[in-house]
């Protein structure tokens, strides 16, 4: 018959054995599948950018050279302006002293101001106003004669006179015209724009726009047009004029006296004067206008603003001095006020709350006309003749020294945040970086720093993307190992509600789960789940959001995957052996439908994070100041035409974390792809 | 056949029934009669072989005797014991002495587990872990604590909502809280568990493996590194590792060369008489049945149609089906002439199988009789099994030409 | 294959159903009181049972949600609380804009994806197929927001006074409805199918002859479709390469191959119509993504089509809205996926076998 009786069951001999051992190592699996990873390049990218990424969002509070939740405007930092240009370190960002914005032409510039980040400059019949970030000529307008003064209001009117005549521009037009007196060389608005004045050397006209009073003395009934309140007549020629920042006070400094003039009562009057023994040669409010600083003869004093109007503080130094200028800032609330002059070839700086000289900061030879403090008093910078200097404040460092043959007019330090001056010479302007400080991605809408924000992202991101995946991905594989083992009514009502969930397009069910989780759920997770923590309420709502929507996939993908496995006779065997279904569900049949869950869920994170991004540009996800990408995009999104780095950064990472698990989601399917294996 | 009498399983009018489901609603369309009615008594220490074509139930006999898959009705006796009565927790431990051997090589491994795993997992399941106990008495009450409060909730509910719709959600969450509760007490139920170190299990292990003729360094391996015959070794291992005293083999060698088989027999048989096992031996491969049983018991379409011992079989076969069986044995000998008797039609569908003797659509002899009275299973001496109108002893054959007569205008051949 | 699309029709039932039952259950579990959110500071307990009696929340639950249903099947999904209309109003100013939007995104979509998947597999391992590669896996991974405002800023700004310049946002003029052009003297109602045609943004001009409107509307419309299409566009190509490439392999084109079949023949004639069933799911699938992405790309290029809608009925938390275009779209859905099932058949005869 079939059967011989052959010799018992012939093994390899255990020296055999032990060779095959030696040569071919017990491999498992999973580190098969390992090793195919490793041999799809794919996947080695994937993989290399995800070592990326974790290791930026591990050690993003090391990495990030910012506060990502701060307004830098917080923190004495110079250069933070406003969604300053991208500079990116390898490209070669400007260096202090490189020019950013070079303004030149053959006529004389005859003033320079800044508002908001735009340049109104004067330049023979025209009034040029440029944008200084991306150094734009924004409009032109042009006069019929020489124009010899211009101001700016805060609503973008702009004053100007030019041939003995005042002109108000709004919207490149002219709104209104008046006759002025002869040689017009000054004129400025208000710091409320419903006055302005203009100013020969001797006399000082006050104007008034009765439009926007029901009431005022200097307007006649009826009135609703611009009235000359009067005229102040000045006993020396003025030295400087200044707006107080809220009341309707002028400021002016001529001869051996600082007049506070107003014209409230109808009348043009001085209502303080502040009496000098020697000639007044510069007077500054203070940003709150409470105070008063004046330099006269080698004196440098502070007064109050108000009644009574005396004298607070009295620094002497050794030689006359010019140019004083305010440094203030606001540390931890506590008031740090510098006060600075110049005297010969030296910038003096005092130290308001201890009556200190904190500095005396010489350079060159030429004598220096004017010093002035940044606006987060960290940076001195003061001009000579043809010279710049810039001095940090910290250590006196002169850091900067640019000399030119043209005559230098004023320096005025970019606003609000510093780090850049606007030199005006005579025939040119120039926007001059003055620190080496980068910010290698710019700075956002709130003034903080781009580049940490979006290493802040990366942990956001991951951790959503991980967290709600691994959610989904226990709710989805137990209901769908639930639903494959036990079968029958079990499986139909499981499946049918993931069928009505699949029904709906993944973002529009995850808008309406939002809409349906308050924030209590949230606060419950956030306090119950220690992990949560860092996590604010609306990302965790979407989140919850995002693993309810991928529940289903996981459940199908576990389902099919029990079906297939259920029927092969090593889980009979294990039944055989007494092992229980549960036993057998989650230790025996799990390890085997593992592999293409692994695979949806590594491709799942990637939807995941793209998911939480939609969720956040609609504003249901994250909220601020958390540091999440789509936030991030979605708040830059209105400026995007002038400020497109803060729109692209995001968006790249995203995409290149996105990418990342994309990559190496398709690299683990085919190296676990069943044809492959075994 | 050491003791006669001593019976180790009798399995009494055993039906394995399958529905079939179709249409949108999923409806009964029909009973697939895998198993219909079979009696089998199987001897301590003996090794019963089970024969039939493929489709004929006899897989499905092995594996609901086991209680792989749910009988539908009959009884079977194991030590005395109903196992179809046995609840989960009281078949557990029974589940010791009685194992199984699958037919394919390939999906009878977990492929993701490692041998030693594999050959452990019973010993496992049966551990004592008395740290588990607390908490399966605790789940065990929190289970009664959940269908109390569910019931007397529901009352109050009811009462309170006159709401269905809510009722029934209700009725629904409770009730999978308390089949939760119910199934986790079950995976971790303790009962007739038994004391066992790691190192036992370990030497147990490789005892089992040792017993097949395997390795002690193969333990570390996946199921893809080995042979066919060296799995279906893994396989038997698997089943001794837990000293069964009953083992289902279902066609252990069918799916292996001619040449493994052989092996694999050997050891079957070898293991049989070292351990005094007793084994069913399902097959439907004659000349295996012969090189290892010592009796035979022959299936068509879900009954048994005959048992005799191996030499009266061979010897001797009554039933149409078993000689048809017989003659399709190849013999060695090429001048050897034998008649073949060749079985005309198909198998008939277990959906609707032919009334009264199932065989009789192919069988030669058929009668009109066969068509309308089922034949009984009778001894006809010697310990000799058959169900044949044609094989009853005298006193049961049918008499009488008019019944016949009469009966023929009923039936259809 | 009647039976197979009536079985397909039947079993899209229970999930329309589960659907209905999803959203209804959406405004009962909101946190806020639909009395106190609607009437706000006027919400006293008396004004609120006569309010709750009114709608009809006083029932039991399954009474409502059978009224609930009723409505539905009437097509009255309610008043929208912050444009003081009735939604089907609504629904009527905004689908016709998104249906445009997706179906030109769908378009732009397969026309460019599918012969670049084609030409990728064609030329196999060549610059190409690595490049289309490249590109597919960046479009996958790609914010649509992102790349929506990216498109904006390349073709709004950067190619300013240039004949590229696309607008970056808006619609188009408006132009007089189809219907007066045409002297018909039609029933034009509120929601009328008239009303639905003539919000059509480009169909409307082109059918009232107006090309110079039609060109305007459609310009505004080629940057959302772009960047609406891009996802599906690069999945599209993705999935045509891959599965064309698995069909040439396959043992009958290679056996077309031996019988001297050129090349384009193979591709054309033998490989192409089993390669698209793959893609033809993906297709249909792909319409989920492009309802969702709908929502944030009219969002960012301010189109005022269902996902605008949606976005400032969430913002303004105005539930009746959110319900029922959730439950269109998701009904939409349902529909495009039944859709693709029917069209399986015609491309696969196997399935009409069955």
């Amino acid at each position: 018959m079939g059967i011989t009786d052959s010799a018992p069951a012939q093994e390899p001999a255990p020296e055999q054995a032990r060779a095959f051992d030696i040569i071919q190592p017990p491999k498992g699996p999973w580190r098969e599948t390992f090793e195919n990873l490793l041999r799809t390049p794919s996947a080695v990218v994937g993989m290399i950018l995800m070592g990326f990424l974790i290791t930026i969002a591990l050690l993003a509070p090391l990495i990030a050279p910012h506060d990502p939740f701060k307004s830098l405007l917080d923190i004495p930092q110079e250069g933070a302006v406003r969604r300053s240009s991208p500079c990116i370190h390898l490209l070669g960002c400007p260096k202090a002293g490189d020019t950013l914005i070079d303004i030149s032409g053959d006529q004389p510039v005859g003033s320079v101001q800044l508002n908001n980040e735009r340049l109104l400059l004067t330049r023979g019949n025209a009034v040029e106003v440029w944008r200084v970030e991306n150094e734009e000529l924004l409009f032109t307008l042009t006069h019929d004669e020489p124009v010899t003064a211009a101001s700016w209001r805060s609503d973008q009117a702009i004053l100007t006179a030019s041939d003995n005549k005042l002109f108000i521009w709004k919207e490149r037009r002219i709104i209104e015209e008046f006759e002025s007196e002869d040689n017009v060389k000054f004129v400025l608005w208000s710091n409320d724009g419903t006055r302005f004045i203009s100013a020969n050397d001797r006399a000082i006209s006050f104007w008034f726009d009765c439009a926007t009073a029901d009431f005022a003395p200097s307007c006649p009934m009826g009135t609703k047009e611009w009235v000359k309140e009067g005229v102040a007549e000045l006993e020396a020629d003025w030295t400087s004029i200044q707006w107080h920042s809220d009341r309707p006070q002028l400021m002016v400094a001529s001869g051996n006296v600082v007049q506070l003039w107003d014209s409230t009562a109808g009348v043009v009057r001085a209502f303080a004067t502040l009496e000098h023994d020697e000639p007044v040669t510069s007077a500054l409010y203070n940003k709150r206008g409470t105070r008063i600083l004046t330099t006269s003869g080698s004196t440098l004093r502070t007064w109050w603003a108000a009644s009574p109007f005396e004298e607070i503080q009295a620094f002497q130094y050794s030689a006359p001095l010019t140019g004083g200028s305010w440094g203030e800032q606001t540390l931890g609330g506590r008031e740090d006020v510098r006060l600075s002059a110049v005297s010969g070839n030296h910038l003096i700086v005092w130290d308001s709350s201890s009556g200190e000289q904190s500095a005396d900061l010489s350079a060159g030879d030429e004598t220096l006309i004017a010093g002035v403090v940044s606006p987060l008093a960290t940076q001195y910078a003061a001009y000579s003749d043809t010279t710049l200097y810039v001095w940090n404040a910290a250590d006196g460092e002169l850091v900067l020294t640019q000399e030119a043959e043209a005559a230098i007019r004023n320096v005025i330090w970019r606003q609000p945040n510093g780090g850049n001056v606007i030199v005006h010479r005579e025939n040119s302007a120039h926007v001059i970086k003055t620190t080496n400080f980068q910010y290698i991605l710019g700075i956002d809408g709130s003034v903080r720093d781009q580049f940490s924000r979006l290493l802040y992202g990366a942990r956001v991101s991951l951790s959503v993307g991980v967290l709600s995946v691994s959610m989904a991905i226990i709710l989805g594989t137990v209901a769908g190992l639930v639903a494959g083992y036990v079968g029958g009514w079990t499986d139909n009502v499981i499946m049918r509600v993931m069928d009505v969930m699949l029904a709906f397009p993944s973002l529009i069910l995850a808008i309406a789960v939002v809409t349906i989780l308050g924030a209590d759920i949230a606060e419950f997770f956030i306090r119950t789940i220690p992990f949560f923590g860092f996590l604010d309420p609306g990302l965790v709502n979407a989140l919850i959001a995002i693993s309810v929507v991928f529940v289903p996939a996981y459940a199908r993908v576990a389902r099919s995957g029990v079906l297939s496995v259920k029927e092969y006779d090593f889980i009979e065997a294990y039944r055989a052996l007494g092992a229980t279904p549960g036993r057998i569900l989650f230790r025996r049949i799990l390890p085997n439908v593992l592999a293409p869950l692994i695979v949806q869920a590594t491709l799942g994170i990637g939807t995941a994070i793209l998911d939480a991004a939609a969720l956040s540009f609609l504003g249901l996800g994250a909220q601020p100041p958390i540091a999440e990408w789509g936030r991030m995009l979605s708040e830059e999104r209105a400026q995007f035409q002038t400020a497109p780095h803060l729109v692209l950064f995001p968006g790249l990472a995203i995409m290149i974390t996105v990418l990342a698990f994309n990559l190496l989601g398709d690299g683990l399917r085919d190296a676990l792809d069943p044809r492959l294996n075994r | 056949m050491k003791n006669t009498d001593d019976f180790i399983l009798d399995i009494q009018g055993l039906k394995v029934h399958f529905e079939m489901k179709g249409g949108i609603l999923q409806r009964t369309t029909g009973v697939v009669k895998a198993v219909d009615g079979i009696d089998l008594k199987i001897r301590r220490g003996e090794i019963l072989g089970l024969v039939g074509e493929s489709g004929c139930g006899k897989t499905t006999v092995g594996r609901a005797v086991l209680r792989l898959i749910d009988a539908t009705e009959g009884e079977v006796y194991f030590e005395g014991k109903n196992l179809l009565d046995q609840s989960p927790k009281t078949l557990k431990p029974m589940r010791r002495q009685m194992q199984i051997v699958f037919q394919d090589p390939i999906s009878s491994l977990d492929p993701r587990t490692k041998i030693g795993a594999t050959i452990a997992e019973g010993l496992k399941v049966h551990r004592l872990q008395r740290w588990k106990q607390p908490f399966s008495t605790f789940l065990a009450l929190l289970e009664l604590a959940t269908d109390i409060p569910l019931w007397l909730g529901l009352r109050w509910l009811h009462k309170r909502l006159r709401e269905p719709a809510i009722l029934g959600a209700l009725i629904g969450i409770l009730g999978s809280v308390a089949s939760f509760f119910r199934a986790l007490a079950a995976e971790w139920d303790q009962t007739g568990n038994i004391e066992i170190s790691n190192s036992q299990i370990r030497q147990k292990v490789l005892d089992a493996l040792q017993k097949v003729g395997l390795e002690k360094t193969h333990t570390n391996r996946f199921p893809h590194e080995f042979s066919g015959g060296q799995r279906q070794r893994i396989g038997i291992a698997r089943a001794l590792v837990l000293d069964p005293t009953f083992i289902v083999l279902d066609e252990p060698v069918s799916a292996l060369d001619v040449s493994i088989q052989s092996q694999v027999l050997n050891l079957l048989k070898d293991l049989q008489q070292q351990l005094d096992l007793t084994l069913l031996f399902i097959a439907h491969n004659m000349s295996v049945i012969e090189h290892l049983c010592d009796r035979i018991a022959v299936m068509y379409l879900g009954k048994i149609v005959e048992v005799a011992s191996r030499e009266e079989l061979f010897k001797n076969p009554q039933h149409p089906y078993t000689q048809a069986l017989m003659s399709a044995i190849p013999i060695p000998d090429p001048k050897t002439k034998r008649e073949r008797i060749i079985l005309e039609g198909d198998v008939p569908s277990p959906l609707n199988p032919p009334r009264a003797c199932r065989f009789h659509t192919r069988c030669r002899e058929a009668i009109e009789i066969c068509a309308i009275d089922e034949p009984p299973l009778i001894d006809i001496g010697n310990g000799h099994m058959c169900a044949c109108h044609l094989r009853q002893p005298e006193a049961a054959e049918p008499t009488g030409d008019d019944v016949t007569s009469v009966l023929s205008e009923v039936s259809p051949s | 294959m009647t039976g197979y699309i009536l079985r397909r029709l039947i079993l899209a039932i229970p999930v329309i159903i589960g659907i209905l039952f999803f959203t209804f259950a959406l405004t009962r579990l909101l946190p806020s009181d639909p009395c106190r959110q609607q009437l706000q500071e006027h919400a006293t307990e008396a004004v609120c049972r006569e309010f709750n009696r009114r709608h009809g929340l006083d029932q039991p639950i399954p009474e409502q949600f059978r009224r609930y249903l009723g409505d539905i099947a009437r097509g009255d999904f309610g008043d929208s609380f912050e444009y003081g209309y009735s939604v089907s109003r609504l629904m009527v100013e905004r689908f016709p804009r998104t249906l445009e939007l997706t179906v030109y995104a769908m378009l732009f979509a397969i026309i460019v994806g599918v012969p670049l998947g084609i030409i990728s597999a064609y030329y196999h391992h060549s610059a190409i197929d690595v490049g289309t590669m490249v590109g597919a896996n960046l479009g996958v991974s790609m914010p649509v927001f992102w790349l929506g405002l990216m498109l904006a800023y390349v073709f709004g700004v950067l190619l300013k006074d240039t004949i590229f310049w696309l607008p970056p946002g808006g619609s188009g003029v408006d132009t007089r409805p189809f219907y007066e052009v045409w002297g018909l003297s039609v029933e034009a109602s509120e929601t009328s199918i008239w009303t639905f045609i003539a919000h059509m943004d480009t169909l409307n001009p082109l059918l009232g002859g107006n090309l110079a409107g039609f060109w305007d509307n459609f310009r505004h419309m080629i940057l959302p479709m772009a960047a609406l299409g891009t996802i599906p566009l690069s999945i599209i190509a993705r999935m045509s390469r891959s599965s064309l490439l698995e069909v040439l392999g396959q043992n009958y084109v290679r056996t077309a191959r031996a019988k001297g079949v050129r090349e384009r023949g193979v591709v054309f004639k033998h490989a192409f119509r089993n390669a698209m069933l793959p893609v033809v799911t993906i297709i249909g699938l792909s319409f989920g993504s492009l309802l969702s992405g709908a929502v944030l790309t009219e969002t960012v290029f301010g189109l005022s089509g269902v996902g605008d809608a949606l976005f400032s009925a969430i913002t303004g938390r105005d539930y009746t809205v959110v319900q029922a275009f959730t439950i269109v779209i998701a009904i939409i859905f349902v529909f495009v996926n039944l859709v693709v099932d029917i069209l399986y058949v015609f491309l696969d005869p196997r399935i009409r076998l069955e």
